[in-house]
């Protein structure tokens, strides 16, 4: 000590250091500092930004993109369209079968998850299943089937109907149908969302409320029921969003009966003879003005709540006791499992075995002949539907992982770098939540159309879009990961040597490895399951399993090939969103 | 090896985190930064490791300077040979004990055999050798702090950065383990920086303290300097001091103060110097408690105890005097434990009591303060550092 304290001295103490103004940005620094975040948003410009542009210019302009032909004649005469009364009636039909089905999936969804995850309801693990399960099943093969079974003419349903000598007309090519078959569909994410809210709720709070007086049903009512809310507004937004923007439903319901939506209209107009793009795009641009303002209403409303009282421990809760109601509701759950899950899969099975396209009595099944499967030895057998399997595996493989690997450099520059322009990264990769799959699949058939790669019509162009489709959902999927792994575990690497790549590759990459595969399953399931932007890009060289069975039933005469393709589909689809499930344990 | 922090300055947006920082660890010398969370410590810590971006300013290790603002030089952390122990240990669960250890030997391209030797030393070195083939999530807290420290000893590191690596870990152990990193770091002669806001760790640890407020240093100075002679009122009470009180603007040279919030004169031991924003400070253990007035004692006030409680080898207590403040008193005297409502008297030594500015400037330098401050009977010490009420010191302790 003495020692130190002497070397101090010798040192003297008059050598305080000149001082240099402040810091001097260089250039240099300043293009270091862009250089990540501009490589990724020129990626992300390319796949997200120029189609969205594509869409907002033929919106405003007199003619849509075309190669070697971008007009910039600007006119807002497109929005003339909404003087039309089918727009309006679209517009209409669009607001009614989103407020509606939204309000009945979010209170099929909060009851389902209320009961899954507080009482004492029987087989609770089997309720969270069948909460869950609509998710799994493609919301326009479910659309199929119940159009199958409750179509006006020849829908299992009224046949059996007739075979009863009951006379409820069934008819799901209508308003009410879709709305049936949307809340069906569209239920598991505010079950997911409020289930999850639910089960992470700290019991100290509920607690607390029970210490400090309150019965067990005003605690459900005073603190409970009021911390999940936060979840079930943003679920009902999100649900909203989705059977407003969805197509695929709308077209396979609406379109026989007549019955408009502002997508499907939007798709119509397009494929009429001449094309009528440049209204379509104005009304893609409403569309998405819709979306935006939900978006925005949900952001207002949640930023005034706090999520921190959820603690995410997952400890478990009292159950709340159900009594006499316990059975019925268990029932009620069944009903809704038998509507969501059962029949329909029982119509697929059914159908795709009916020899007969014209029957008058479900006992013509019985007879013999009466149910033949060969249809799907013809299916598994058709040249057409391996093509189409393989082109899904090839371009859902390949889509997931670009999709991992750009979410992962999208991810990594926003979270663990200072460089400038983060937040923009976040923003363009968060865009196409705004865009519905029909305006980002006309904005991308416009886009490659008109770029001078020799994309449109390969199964690439299927890829590049479907990176921009699911952008969000992988740079969620892969930041929540990052976010979870300690920064410290990286940057503890580097100052043991090792270089910032190898540092990822060690020690980021191999301690994200279940997020980063459980991403890449997601959006190889997205994939699997997106029809409405193939729609706008395949070409008949490279059809899709989506597409296959979509053309299968639109042409009418192939319904059986349908039905035996949609349950090999639905097979499929189940395991593998079966897998991430596996592995987050 | 030596590190030379010259001017080092990091801002975040329109934060300051560091500001004109200067300051020199010696070779082999243990520094310990300390300070209350956001005071600028582990921005300072970081900065040396290359891990943050420096606005301004300059960093040298042993002579080669890794950072360099003016000239444009930034070495990447990798090659700039640092050791740092994580807070949160960053210890790869993913690989085990020894893989962990033979991380920056491998990075280094050290042979095979030599790694797995010098590795398994490592270990031995903190007590883990029994467990190499563990797999690291599988370890305590206790012992993924070892892991952490035996991998950055590995690289034989240049300088050594212990970020907070004990206030994780529960009381005990920690006392073990300060212990244990004091006898490494002296045995292998380690130069160390060490960030913490635990008075007692840097108190332990350190050849020098160096005190940060606001992103600067505000004292720079042996434990023992720093634990008798706090620069001013709000490092006192950092440091434990837990009887400060504002007293009325006092004429130069006097011995007597009066309190600024109670009609109360207290005594000190040296002349007082001039100021207008001074404080009174005496630690709690120099506060003795009596059952009979003082006779011609010079600070001796009548009160009653609050509460007490008892701590072992001492007693702690609240004494509210009748002239009004309250006071903290810890009892040397084990066997007397005072009870609640008991009357009492107080007694403080006036070479106990030290008259300490507000505030205090930034030290640049080695310790001389960069403040104008006002002409003043002080005295400067050996360290160049203004000595501004001399009492402890007199008070024969040192």
């Amino acid at each position: 000590m003495a020692l130190l304290d002497d070397r101090r001295r010798a040192r003297g103490a008059g050598a305080a250091p000149a001082r240099t103004p402040g810091p001097a940005r260089s250039a240099r620094g300043r293009r270091r500092r862009w250089l990540p975040t501009g490589l990724v948003l020129l990626v992300l410009t390319v796949l997200i930004l120029i189609p969205a542009a594509m869409v907002l210019l033929a919106a405003f302009s007199v003619d849509v993109p075309r190669p070697g032909n971008i007009t910039w004649d600007l006119t807002a005469a497109n929005f003339g369209i909404f003087a039309d009364p089918q727009t309006l009636r679209a517009f209409l039909n669009s607001m009614v079968v989103g407020v509606v089905a939204t309000a009945l999936a979010c209170l099929i969804g909060a009851a389902l998850a209320f009961l899954a995850a507080r009482t004492d309801i029987p087989a609770a693990p089997f309720v969270f299943l069948v909460g869950l399960m609509p998710m799994f099943l493609p919301s326009y093969v479910g659309a199929l089937a119940w159009s199958m079974l409750a179509g006006p003419n020849a829908g299992l349903l009224n046949i059996a109907q007739s075979d009863l000598g009951t006379s409820l007309p069934l008819d799901m090519y209508s308003v009410p149908g879709m709305i049936f078959v949307f809340a069906l569909y569209y239920s598991p994410y505010t079950f997911l969302m409020v289930h999850g809210a639910m089960s992470l709720m700290s019991p100290d709070l509920e607690e607390a409320a029970r210490v400090h007086g309150a019965s067990s049903r005003r605690m459900l009512g005073l603190v409970s029921f009021p911390l999940a809310t936060p979840a079930l507004i943003g679920s009902a937004m999100l649900t909203f969003v989705l059977i407003f923007e969805n197509f695929p439903v709308a077209q396979v319901l609406g379109t026989p009966g007549g019955v408009d939506t502002l997508p499907t209209l939007i798709f119509r107009l397009l494929n009429t003879s001449p094309s009528r793009g440049n209204e379509s795009a104005a009304i893609a641009v409403v569309l998405v003005g819709v979306v935006l303002l939900a978006t925005w209403l949900q952001q207002r409303m949640l930023a005034k709540r706090s999520f921190t009282t959820v603690t995410g421990k997952g400890v478990r809760q009292k159950k709340v006791a159900l009594g006499r109601a316990r059975i019925p509701l268990f029932l009620g759950v069944l009903v809704f499992f038998f509507l969501s899950i059962v029949l329909p899969v029982l119509a697929l099975v059914v159908v795709s075995g009916q020899s007969s396209p014209y029957m008058s009595s479900l006992s013509e099944l019985a007879e013999p002949g009466g149910l033949d499967f060969s249809s799907f030895a013809d299916v598994l057998g058709s040249s057409s539907f391996r093509e189409a399997t393989w082109h899904s595996l090839v371009v859902g493989v390949c889509a997931a992982g670009a999709g991992v690997v750009l979410a992962f450099l999208c991810s990594y520059v926003v979270y663990r770098t200072k460089a400038s322009g983060r937040s923009l990264v976040e923003g363009v990769s968060m865009v196409p939540l705004a865009l519905p799959a029909v305006v980002l699949g006309m904005g991308l058939l416009w886009t490659w159309l008109v770029m001078p790669v020799p994309l449109y019509g390969t199964l690439a162009v299927l890829v590049v879009a479907f990176l921009a489709v699911q952008a969000p959902q992988g740079f969620r999927g892969v930041s929540s990961s990052i976010l979870a792994t300690d920064r410290d575990l990286e940057d503890s690497a580097v100052m043991l040597g090792a270089s910032r790549g190898r540092a990822v590759t060690s020690v980021t990459v191999p301690l994200m490895k279940v997020g980063l595969l459980s991403t890449f399953l997601l959006l190889l399931m997205l994939s699997m399951r997106e029809l409405t932007v193939p729609l706008f890009l395949y070409t008949s060289d490279t059809e899709i399993l989506s597409i296959a069975i979509y053309d299968a039933f639109e042409n009418g005469g192939a319904l059986q090939e349908a039905a035996a393709m949609s349950v090999i589909y639905t097979a499929f689809m189940f395991v593998l969103s079966y897998i991430p499930r596996r592995l987050a344990r | 090896m030596d590190v030379k922090i010259t001017d080092l300055s990091l801002t975040y947006g329109d934060f300051t985190a560091v500001e004109h920082l200067s300051l020199h660890i010696e070779d082999g010398e243990s520094l310990v930064l300390l300070g209350q969370s956001g005071c600028g410590k582990t921005s300072t810590m970081r900065c040396v490791a290359g891990l943050e971006d420096p606005s301004g300013g300059s960093i040298s290790i042993g002579g080669t300077t890794v950072f360099d603002a003016a000239a444009g030089t930034n070495v990447a952390p990798n090659r700039r040979n640092v050791g740092l122990v994580f807070q949160s240990y960053a210890v790869w669960p993913h690989m085990t004990v020894l893989e962990n250890v033979s991380f920056p030997l491998r990075m280094k391209r050290r042979p095979k055999k030599e790694i797995r030797t010098r590795a398994q030393e490592t270990l031995e070195l903190v007590g883990l050798g029994h467990l190499a083939d563990k797999g690291a999530s599988k370890l305590s807290g206790g012992q993924m702090q070892r892991v952490a420290l035996a991998r950055s000893l590995a690289m034989e590191p240049n300088v050594m950065l212990l970020d907070e690596p004990l206030s994780n870990l529960d009381a005990r152990l920690r006392d073990d383990l300060r212990v244990e990193l004091r006898r490494l770091q002296l045995e292998l002669g380690l130069t160390s920086i060490y960030v913490t806001h635990d008075q007692s760790e840097a108190l332990a640890l350190a050849d020098r303290i160096a005190i940060m407020q606001h992103g600067r240093i505000s004292q720079l100075a042996t434990p023992v300097e720093t634990y008798r002679n706090p620069a001013s009122a709000s490092i006192a009470e950092f440091l434990g001091v837990a009887n400060i009180f504002r007293t009325c603007a006092p004429r130069a040279g006097e011995h007597r103060l009066r309190l600024a919030d109670h009609a109360l004169e207290i005594a000190v031991g040296t002349a007082v110097p001039a100021g207008d924003d001074l404080s009174v400070c005496v630690r709690p253990e120099h506060v003795r408690l009596a059952t009979q007035p003082g006779a011609g004692a010079p600070n001796s006030w009548p009160g009653t105890v609050e509460v007490s409680v008892f701590q072992g080898s001492y007693a702690r207590c609240t004494v509210a005097l009748d002239a009004g403040p309250s006071l903290e008193v810890h009892t040397q005297d084990a066997t007397f434990v005072p009870r609640q409502h008991d009357r009492v008297h107080v007694e403080i030594d006036p070479a106990h009591v030290q008259v300490l500015p507000q505030e205090v400037g930034p030290v640049v330098g080695d310790g001389v303060r960069d403040d104008a401050a006002p002409a003043e009977p002080g005295v400067d010490d050996d360290h160049g550092r203004r000595v501004v009420a001399h009492a402890a010191t007199m008070s024969g302790e040192g």
